[in-house]
C-alpha cells in the first residue's frame, strides 16, 4: 500500500467532524482517568463499550484509543504532583518528578512531560506508518524463552533504578519478587501464600500497592511534618517561570529522543511495554548522565525521558493488535472486543479490508497528542495552583482519591485495606530510606519472569538450553550477563592498576 | 445561641432524613407486587471486556426493556469470582441480585480448590443462553491435517506435543486432556493465562498447538490456522466444516455455559418474571449479535433446564478431573 496514499486517507478520516470530535472527548477523558488514581483505562474503555455500539468503528476506536494515551499522560499529572502514579507506567515519574515538585519545579517537569509525550507520540506515529505492518511480526517473534531473557534483562536493570545504595534495592527487588509470588501459581493453579483468604487468589494488584506505597504512604509523611509550611507552597505563580527553561530543553531532548525509540521498540512486544519501556529509559538516562548522583533528586531528564518512552510504547502497542489481531495488553484486549462487536476483525487482512480504519486510527493519534499539548500546557498554572491547596486539605482529598480509585478496580472494600497496609509499609520504608520504586518495579517482572520462565521450561522439555537455542533470547542473556559482568571488571581493574589521579574514578 | 441553633438544625435534618426514609420504605413495600419495582443489579465474575462480560452486558441491556428497570451491572473478578459467587449466593432472594453464572465457576472451580459456595443448592438458576465454542488449532502450515494424526503423534512421541491453553482446570484444558487420555497420548500443556496469548504462541511456533475458544476465529479466517475438531456437542454455524470430538469417534463433548442465577428461594413468581424477560432478550438484535462476533454458541435452556443442566455437570465435570486426577484429586 502507497504510504502517501494511507497518509493522505488517514487525514481525511481524522479530520472530519465526528473523528475530531470523539478524539477530542477521548483524550479529556484519559486525562482525567489518568489523573484519578486506580481508575485506570482499562475498565473505563469497558464501562465505555456500550456507547460505542452507535457509533462508527473508527470514531469508536479513535476514542477509545484516546482515552489509552490520555491517560498514559494524565497519570504522570498526580506522579509529578502528589507522588501517586495514576497508572504502573507512570511509577518511574514519581521519583524524579516529585523532587522536582518538592523544589518548586513542578511547572516545568509537568511541561517536559507534556512535551515530551508529544514528541514521542509523533515519532511513534511515524514509526508506525513507516513500519507497521512490516515490524508486527516482532512480535510473535517473541515467545516464552525470548520473554523470559527480555525480563531477565530488565530485573538486572531495576537494581539502577533508585538513587540509594544498590544493597537497599536488592532488598527491595528481592522483597518486589516474593510479593509477586502471592496468588495462584501461574502454571499449576495451586494456591500460594493466599493464607485461605480469597482477595489473595489473584495475588497482590499493582495498582493498589502503588497507591499505597506511594499516595497513602505521602499523607502520612505529610501528616508528620504538618507543623511546618510544606515546601511545595514555594511554587512559582508566574506562567513563564512555570515552562521548562531553556536549559531544561537542553537537557531534555536527547532523554525524550531515545525514550521515544526505546518505548517504540519495548511497546511492539506483548506484555508490560509501557511500564518496563518507562523505567528501562530511566536506568539508560542515569547510566549516559555525567552526573547520575542527580537522579532521585529532581533531575528532568528522569521525567522527560520515561515520559516519552511510556507514551510511544503505548501507541506502539497498536502495531500487534491492528496488523496481526494480537492484543499486547489488557486495554487492546477490550479494543480488540469493541473492534468485534462492530463486525471487524482485526488481523493481518485488516490494511487491506478497512484502510480507512487503519490510517484513520493512527493519524488521530498524532491529532490527538496535539489536542492533549493544547490542553494541557494552559493548564499548566492550573494544575500547579493545586499545590498551593493547604495540606489539611489535600491531604484528606488525596486519601480520598485514593479509597475511591482503590474500590474502583474490583469493586471492593478489601483492596481498600490492602491500600492501607501498603501505606504503612510504605511509611515504614521512607523511614528505613528504602525506596518502594525497584520494589514494585520487581513485582511486576517477578510475575512475567515465572510465567515466562516455566512455560519456557514446558516447552522446552525441562532443559534450560531453550535459552541458548534462541537467537533473540541468547542476544539479550548475553547482554544481561555483561551488565552483571562489566561493574565487577571496572572494579577489579580498578583494583589492579591503583590509578595515580585519584579523580579520575 | 449559635450552638443551640446548630443542634436544632441538625434535629431537623435527622427528622427529614428519617421521614424521607420511612417514605422510601413504604412504597417500597406497596410496590413489592409488582416485581420490579427497582434497578436490579446484576454481578459478573469476570473482568470487563472479555466474551463472558460482553455477551452478559447485551443481554441484560435487551432484558431491561422487558422488565422495565435498569439493571446495573457490576464485575467482581477477584478470587477467580469466587467473591462474586459467595456474595450472590448468600445476597437476599428477592431477585434484585443476580450473577453472570457459568460452567466455570459453578461447575469446575468447586473441583479444582476449596470454594465458599455451594453451586448447586447455593443458588437459584434462572436461564442459560449460551456457551463457549472450545477448539482445537494448528498452523496451516503443521503436517496434522486431522484430530488423528495430532494425537497420533502424541501418542508414539509422549510429551513431545505441546499445547497452549488458557489455564489448568479450563475447560480447553480439561477437553484436550481427555482427548488425550483416551487416545493413549501425552499432551505437554502451556498455559499462558488467556486464549489470545495462547494463539499468539501458537502463530510465533512456540507450541504446536492450542486449544481456545472463538478469539481464534480471524485467524482461520486470514488463512494461518486451521481447526482440527471442536469440543462441542453440535459444529458451530461459523465452522460448519470443523468436526465435533464425538463425529471424531469420542464418546463425550464439552459444554461450558453461562447463564443468569440468583441466591437460593428466589419466590417462584419472581423467578419466572425473570427468566421470561432474560429468554425474551435473547431475541435481541444486539445480543445475537454480540454473541456470533465473539463466536459464541447460542442456546436458550430454561430455568428448569439450567437446573439440571448444573446438577449433572458438576458430577461430569468432577468426574473428568477424577479420571485426570486433576485439581482438589491430584495424588501426590
Amino acid at each position: 500500500m502507497d504510504l502517501l496514499g494511507g497518509l493522505a486517507q488517514g487525514f481525511a478520516v481524522a479530520l472530519g467532524p465526528s473523528a475530531l470530535l470523539h478524539c477530542m472527548i477521548g483524550v479529556v477523558i484519559g486525562t482525567a482517568i489518568g489523573v484519578l488514581p486506580g481508575l485506570g483505562p482499562t475498565a473505563t474503555i469497558s464501562l465505555l463499550l456500550p456507547i460505542t455500539y452507535r457509533l462508527d468503528p473508527v470514531s469508536s476506536v479513535i476514542m477509545l484509543s484516546g482515552i489509552y494515551y490520555g491517560a498514559m499522560y494524565g497519570s504522570s499529572i498526580t506522579a509529578i504532583l502528589v507522588r501517586i502514579p495514576g497508572e504502573a507506567a507512570s511509577i518511574v515519574t514519581c521519583i524524579d518528578g516529585y523532587e522536582m515538585a518538592r523544589r518548586g519545579r513542578a511547572g516545568p517537569a509537568l511541561g517536559m512531560s507534556a512535551f515530551g509525550s508529544f514528541i514521542a507520540g509523533i515519532v511513534a506515529t511515524i514509526g508506525i506508518a513507516l513500519f507497521g505492518p512490516m515490524l508486527s511480526g516482532v512480535a510473535i517473534r517473541f515467545g516464552p524463552a525470548e520473554y523470559t531473557a527480555l525480563v531477565a534483562l530488565g530485573l538486572i536493570l531495576v537494581t539502577h533504578v533508585s538513587g540509594g545504595s544498590v544493597t537497599r534495592s536488592l532488598v527491595m527487588v528481592g522483597l518486589g519478587l516474593l510479593a509477586s509470588t502471592v496468588g495462584l501459581d501461574p502454571i499449576v493453579g495451586s494456591e500460594r501464600f493466599t493464607m485461605g483468604a480469597l482477595f489473595l487468589q489473584d495475588g497482590l494488584d499493582i495498582a493498589i500497592m502503588a497507591m499505597g506505597l506511594f499516595g497513602v504512604a505521602e499523607v502520612l509523611a505529610m501528616a508528620e511534618r504538618s507543623l511546618k509550611p510544606s515546601e511545595l507552597l514555594a511554587q512559582p505563580r508566574r506562567t513563564r517561570d512555570l515552562l521548562p527553561t531553556r536549559a531544561d530543553w537542553r537537557a531534555s531532548a536527547a532523554p525524550i529522543g531515545r525514550g521515544s525509540l526505546l518505548g517504540f521498540a519495548l511497546g511492539l512486544l506483548p506484555g508490560g511495554g509501557a511500564l518496563i519501556a518507562s523505567f528501562a529509559s530511566y536506568v539508560m538516562e542515569k547510566r549516559l548522565s555525567r552526573t547520575p548522583e542527580r537522579f532521585g533528586t529532581g533531575a528532568i531528564e528522569g521525567v522527560a525521558g520515561p515520559e516519552s518512552a511510556n507514551n510511544a510504547a503505548a501507541q506502539a502497542s497498536f502495531v500487534p493488535l491492528l496488523s496481526l489481531g494480537i492484543p499486547s495488553n489488557v486495554v487492546m484486549g477490550v479494543l480488540m472486543g469493541a473492534l468485534m462487536i462492530h463486525g471487524i476483525t482485526p488481523g493481518p487482512m485488516l490494511l487491506q479490508s478497512q484502510p480507512a480504519l487503519f490510517w484513520g486510527v493512527i493519524v488521530s493519534m498524532f491529532v490527538g497528542n496535539l489536542m492533549l499539548i493544547v490542553l494541557n500546557v494552559p493548564l499548566l498554572p492550573l494544575f500547579v495552583a493545586l499545590l498551593r491547596i493547604p495540606q489539611r486539605i489535600l491531604s484528606p482529598l488525596i486519601l480520598v482519591f485514593c479509597v475511591v480509585g482503590a474500590y474502583s478496580l474490583n469493586n471492593s472494600t478489601t483492596d481498600i485495606v490492602t491500600m492501607g497496609v501498603f501505606g504503612v509499609l510504605g511509611w515504614l520504608m521512607r523511614k528505613a530510606r528504602l525506596d518502594p520504586a525497584p520494589f514494585l518495579l520487581a513485582f511486576v517482572l517477578g510475575g512475567l519472569f515465572e510465567r515466562s520462565f516455566r512455560q519456557s521450561l514446558l516447552i522446552g522439555g525441562g532443559s534450560p538450553m531453550i535459552f541458548l537455542q534462541k537467537p533473540i533470547s541468547a542476544a539479550l542473556l548475553a547482554a544481561a550477563a555483561l551488565l552483571l559482568v562489566l561493574p565487577l571488571v571496572r572494579w577489579g581493574v580498578r583494583r589492579l592498576r591503583p590509578a595515580p589521579t585519584g579523580k579520575a574514578s | 445561641m449559635t450552638m443551640d441553633r446548630r443542634q436544632f438544625v441538625r434535629a431537623l435534618k435527622t427528622t427529614a432524613l428519617a421521614v424521607g426514609l420511612s417514605v422510601l420504605a413504604a412504597s417500597g413495600a406497596a410496590a413489592q407486587g409488582a416485581f420490579p419495582s427497582k434497578p436490579i443489579q446484576l454481578i459478573i465474575p469476570f473482568a470487563p471486556g472479555g466474551a463472558t462480560d460482553l455477551t452478559s452486558r447485551a443481554l441484560a441491556k435487551a432484558a431491561e426493556a422487558k422488565l422495565g428497570q435498569p439493571i446495573a451491572i457490576i464485575n467482581k473478578p477477584a478470587g477467580g469470582g469466587a467473591v462474586a459467587m459467595q456474595e450472590v449466593s448468600r445476597a437476599q432472594p428477592d431477585g434484585y441480585t443476580l450473577i453472570n453464572f457459568t460452567a466455570i465457576q459453578a461447575a469446575i472451580a468447586p473441583h479444582m480448590r476449596d470454594v465458599p459456595y455451594d453451586p448447586v443448592k447455593g443458588f437459584t438458576p434462572v436461564m442459560l443462553y449460551g456457551a463457549f465454542n472450545t477448539y482445537v488449532a494448528v498452523r496451516s502450515d503443521s503436517p496434522y491435517k486431522s484430530l488423528a494424526e495430532l494425537l497420533d503423534f502424541a501418542k508414539k512421541n509422549p510429551r513431545v506435543l505441546t499445547s497452549g491453553i488458557s489455564v489448568i482446570g479450563a475447560s480447553s484444558h480439561l477437553g484436550m486432556a481427555r482427548l488425550a487420555s483416551d487416545s493413549g497420548a501425552q499432551v505437554t500443556f502451556v498455559p499462558f493465562g488467556g486464549g489470545a496469548p495462547a494463539i499468539t504462541a501458537l502463530l510465533g511456533r512456540h507450541v504446536s498447538s492450542a486449544v481456545t475458544s472463538g478469539e481464534v476465529l480471524p485467524h482461520v479466517k486470514s488463512g494461518d490456522v486451521r481447526l482440527l475438531a471442536t469440543l462441542m456437542n453440535k459444529r458451530a454455524p461459523e465452522t460448519p466444516e470443523v468436526p465435533t470430538v464425538r463425529e471424531l469417534g469420542f464418546a463425550w463433548d464439552i459444554n461450558s455455559w453461562l447463564g443468569i442465577a440468583g441466591p437460593p428461594g428466589i419466590p417462584a413468581e419472581v423467578l419466572s418474571r425473570l427468566e421470561k424477560a432474560f429468554l425474551e432478550a435473547m431475541e435481541d438484535a444486539a445480543f445475537k449479535k454480540s454473541m456470533t462476533d465473539l463466536a459464541m454458541v447460542t442456546a436458550a435452556s430454561d430455568a428448569a433446564q439450567a437446573r439440571t443442566q448444573i446438577e449433572s455437570d458438576v458430577q461430569v465435570f468432577g468426574d473428568i478431573l477424577k479420571s485426570l486426577k486433576m485439581g482438589r484429586y491430584t495424588q501426590n
